[in-house]
């Protein structure tokens, strides 16, 4: 493969901020390239210059770039990961958006939801707190970039790594084990999750968005530049309604950006509330 | 009153003045002590581009602004060699933070000529100056420096500290004395030890080796391993796959320790204590963790991080173990070989250290684990291990024992094994069945014939043949040359692209021909495949062939242009120029690359006429091929480039002129470096640097 100068990884990686919001400058370029490496060989092309060519011109480049999706992004995940933010949601964001479920179900969106351990996770937690017997109702809508990982995600089969984070009497009560070491969750957990294919970076149109009461987009945005980080959040903005939550990964911030929203503090975690507007 | 602050994008927009505007530089300064980060940034680009270093330099001895301060420093760095001078000249400063901030910045710059004042700045008394004069002097990277860095190594920890990180980076075996007498007893023992470790001289062993077995060094176990095992090689270059079938120990590998640590192996061997060395060994060889050991640009939650290659302490405690013959402690090494990507840097270490696994070679094919059995058999000497113990394998109750066995066996051409290879061939798993075709690819002629030509017929289970073809796209066997060439009108498509890589590795005509069918195939990935592999043989009849092939406009001409700029053949050159016009864009982006490949002065002037081109990917792309071709006489035309909005432009001019070496293009190159594109100052610093 060709040695690639300063002007490919640039012209590359400013192609996927642009396409997907992602960020891959500085130390992230040598991940990128380990990753493009395989679509490199399949395509026998020589180097990422030729790789961006055929990324821009090529009559194929549609199904390159949804090949891509699933090259790039990260699929990193598993249950119950960062735990106290689905405590919060079902301890105080439910019994505090009562009213709100007199009317109609609490809406949640799961953003960035991979294989969708993440969505799932919180419908247990929901499920198995009982709420629903005291009239709350809820519905978790999950999107991802990668339909790969959507796939997974509607299969809801899971296996090793993924409950790394889960007890051993969490997975017997909420999976059946469908082959040796490969458990799929119960439909009780599963039918109260909706999932659909989005691209984070580009503006959200087509079936699938509403407006939430809580969103979840967690480990995201530290993949985000710091221009779509800046647009994500004014788009959770729009898609939140006046007080709703946004939950972020515990190593993500909106210190010193975002007006639209103000810190809510929970006793074991926190999160980003939407500020309501001025009467 | 206060006054009113200016939004953001005023400020922004106001950087973005003309460059005559009375008020810019003005503006620029005064945008540079911003609160505001992206303001900053902007006014450091801006800086970096239009004010001179003697602007700047003053602004760094400013104390009281340190947003300034921080800004100048960083435009000065973008300006790079420009600034060089001007910052030199401020290292002999009496103004010590200025002295200080100079050094940083010659030492981000890393121009050789900063050599001399950053020495002189060594001998200044204020510490701070001379600790970042020897950081400076470490990223420079210059062996004139390392004396009176050694000379430092007597003074206080952070000159020490300093003094020590740079002889590491620099690595010359004169300074390992000097850092020795700073282990065990002193605040800067670990820095010290990794310094000692970069720099890697032999004749430092002893006295580590020494370190490391002393129990009251127990805390410095991990930097005085890791310190040992760079001496003994043991984060030498990786092999790519298996490949064993190629190499058994050679003299290089076999190279031994320069000093010999049998004696240091038994002392180890001695004591299996909770405390011992020796169980500190064994916890790294299996795999615990002392420190992180990720390269610096690996993030933590990157998966690769889960990676089973080996980190630096655990490759560490593997070539002490071997180098000390520590014969308790192989088996968990070896155990590192039963996965490919364990075996890319277990078996050079190995071979290097031969002698001592085939001293117990017995024991450790009879081990009970058979990760431990396969891994011998992965890293002994096949000779070592002999037929008889090689064929017993086989029939090992562990299949990853068996595949190894297979790949010693193909090494040593043992054809008595054949019949048991075709056995696995037949009925193994596949990893199996790859394993033993590829043995039996190795084997003489007359096994070949016996038991792989039978195998070679269209009514073979598939995966057999897939697998045989494998073996001998891998190594080819003449005797069957015919056998594959008729299986490459197989019916599957996996078969047949199986057929066409062995029928690549058979010489002469007839291969050919059936290449070049192949370029006809139905499945299109095959077609390319075969393209590729013609374009591998070369050749007349390819060459035509290609070239008649691009008057098809089909979706292969795409991957026939390319193909014909990797052949570099010089006729292709005008076909492309003619197909050029009528061409789609992609086709078109693809002639222009083929024709930098292809060179020589008509594709030089072609693409040099495409510069005219209305579209910017079109004369992106032939400076990109400029780059590659231009001669001293299109300086010129790279001046102009430089100067275009366009910056890919600009970035290929940089590069172009970095290839054409000294002379007339360094101003040219030094305003390239300070341009407000990162991507373009920084080939145009590289570009310099060449020189």
């Amino acid at each position: 493969m060709n040695e690639a100068t300063e002007a490919d990884w640039k012209l590359l990686t400013d192609l996927l901020e642009e396409r997907f919001g992602l960020n891959f400058s500085g130390a992230r370029q040598e991940i990128l390239g380990a990753r493009l490496r395989p679509r490199l060989e399949a395509l026998h092309l020589d180097g990422l210059r030729e790789y961006y060519h055929y990324l821009c011109f090529h009559p194929g480049r549609e199904e390159e770039l949804a090949e891509l999706t699933r090259r790039i992004t990260n699929n990193e995940t598993y249950f119950f990961r960062e735990a106290a933010q689905f405590d919060a949601i079902v301890r105080h964001v439910l019994p505090e958006s009562a009213h709100i479920m007199r009317e109609r179900p609490l809406r949640i969106l799961s953003a960035a939801c991979s294989s969708g351990e993440e969505p799932y996770s919180l419908s247990v937690r929901l499920v198995d707190s009982g709420s629903e017997f005291m009239g709350a109702r809820w519905e978790i809508d999950a999107c991802d970039l990668n339909p790969d990982r959507l796939e997974c995600a509607r299969r809801a089969v899971y296996e090793g790594f993924a409950f790394r984070n889960c007890d051993e009497e969490t997975r017997r009560r909420c999976f059946q084990e469908v082959e040796p070491g490969r458990f799929l969750l119960r439909e009780r957990y599963r039918r109260a999750v909706r999932f659909f294919h989005a691209n984070l970076a580009a503006p959200f149109v087509g079936t699938g968005w509403g407006s939430y009461d809580v969103i979840l987009c967690r480990n995201v945005l530290i993949y985000f530049a710091a221009d779509g980080f800046d647009r994500l959040i004014s788009r959770f903005a729009q898609l939140l309604r006046p007080g709703g939550y946004l939950f972020l990964g515990h190593s993500e911030s909106l210190f010193d950006r975002g007006a639209d929203f103000e810190p809510a503090y929970f006793p074991d975690s926190m999160a980003y509330r939407r500020i309501r507007c001025p009467a | 009153m206060t006054p009113v602050p200016t939004p953001l994008a005023s400020r922004l927009a106001a950087l973005d003045l003309p460059e005559d505007h009375p008020e810019r530089e003005r503006l620029i300064l005064e945008a540079l002590g911003d609160a505001s980060p992206p303001v900053r940034e902007v006014a450091i680009a801006w800086a970096a581009r239009v004010l001179e270093p003697g602007v700047l330099v003053p602004l760094v001895a400013e104390g009281s602004n340190a947003l300034l301060r921080n800004a100048a420093l960083a435009a000065l760095e973008r300006q790079g060699p420009y600034a060089v001078e001007a910052v030199e000249r401020a290292v002999a400063t009496d103004d010590t933070d200025l002295a200080m901030f100079a050094c940083q910045v010659l030492g981000s710059i890393g121009g050789a000529s900063s050599v001399a004042p950053l020495l002189s700045a060594l001998g200044r008394s204020e510490v701070n100056v001379i600790q970042a004069a020897a950081e400076a002097l470490g990223r420079l990277g210059r062996r004139e420096a390392v004396m009176p860095l050694v000379d430092l190594l007597q003074r206080e920890p952070w000159l020490q500290l300093a003094a020590a990180d740079a002889l590491g980076t620099i690595g010359d075996p004169r300074a390992a004395e000097a850092l020795l007498a700073l282990v065990p007893d002193t605040m800067v023992a670990e820095p010290a030890l990794d310094a000692l470790a970069r720099i890697a001289s032999p004749a430092a062993l002893p006295q580590l080796v020494t370190l490391l077995t002393d129990q009251r060094n127990r805390r410095l176990r991990g930097p005085l391993l890791r310190a040992v095992g760079a001496i003994l090689g043991a984060e030498k270059a990786e092999v790519a796959g298996d490949s064993k079938h190629t190499s058994t120990p050679s003299a290089q590998d076999a190279t031994p320790s320069t000093h010999d640590l049998t004696a240091t192996g038994r002392t180890i061997e001695a004591d299996h204590g909770v405390d011992s060395l020796w169980q500190f060994l064994a916890e790294r060889l299996g795999g615990g963790e002392e420190a992180p050991a990720l390269p610096s640009t690996q993030h933590p939650g990157d998966d690769r991080s889960r990676s089973r290659s080996g980190n630096v302490t655990l490759r560490a405690a593997a070539a002490l173990v071997l180098a000390g013959g520590i014969t308790s402690l192989f088996p968990l090494f070896l155990r590192w070989a039963d996965e490919r990507d364990g075996r890319a840097w277990v078996q050079p270490l190995a071979w290097r250290y031969h002698d001592r696994l085939a001293s117990v070679a017995g024991s450790l094919l009879a081990h009970p684990d058979p990760a431990v059995r396969a891994g011998a058999l992965w890293t002994l000497p096949p000779a070592t291990v002999g037929a008889d113990q090689l064929r017993a394998a086989l029939e090992d109750s562990a299949p990853a024992v068996r595949v190894a066995a297979c790949y010693s066996i193909g090494v040593i051409g043992d054809a008595a094994a054949a019949k048991r290879l075709a056995t696995m061939l037949d009925s193994g798993s596949a990893a199996e069945c790859s394993a033993a075709a590829e043995a039996l690819t190795r084997l003489p002629q007359e096994a070949q014939l016996a038991f792989l030509a039978p195998r070679l017929e269209p009514s073979t289970d598939e995966a057999i043949l897939v697998a045989v073809l494998g073996a001998l796209a891998l190594s080819p066997c003449p005797a069957l040359d015919e056998r594959v060439l008729r299986l490459a009108g197989a019916v599957t498509g996996q078969l047949r692209r199986s057929a066409i890589r062995a029928v690549a590795a058979i010489a002469g005509p007839r291969a050919e021909v059936l290449l070049l069918r192949a370029l006809a195939d139905r499945d299109p990935g095959l077609q390319v495949e075969a393209l590729d592999l013609l374009v591998g043989r070369g050749g007349d009849r390819v060459r035509t062939t290609l070239l008649a092939m691009l008057g098809i406009g089909d979706s292969l001409r795409y991957h026939v242009i390319r193909a014909l700029g990797r052949l570099g053949r010089p006729e292709a050159v005008a076909p492309l120029e003619r197909l050029f016009a009528t061409a789609p864009l992609h086709e078109r982006i693809e002639i222009l690359t083929a024709l930098a490949h292809l060179g020589g002065d008509a594709a030089r002037e072609f693409l040099r006429q495409c510069l005219d081109q209305p579209l910017p990917e079109i004369r992106r792309v032939a400076a990109q091929g400029l780059a590659a071709l231009a001669e001293p006489e299109d300086l010129d035309l790279l001046g102009r480039l430089a100067r275009d909005r366009d910056w890919v432009l600009r970035s290929e001019a940089a590069r172009a002129l970095g290839r054409l070496g000294p002379g007339p293009a360094r101003p040219v190159l030094l305003d390239l470096v300070r341009d407000l594109e990162p991507a373009v100052a920084r080939t145009a610093r590289a570009a310099l640097a060449q020189r």
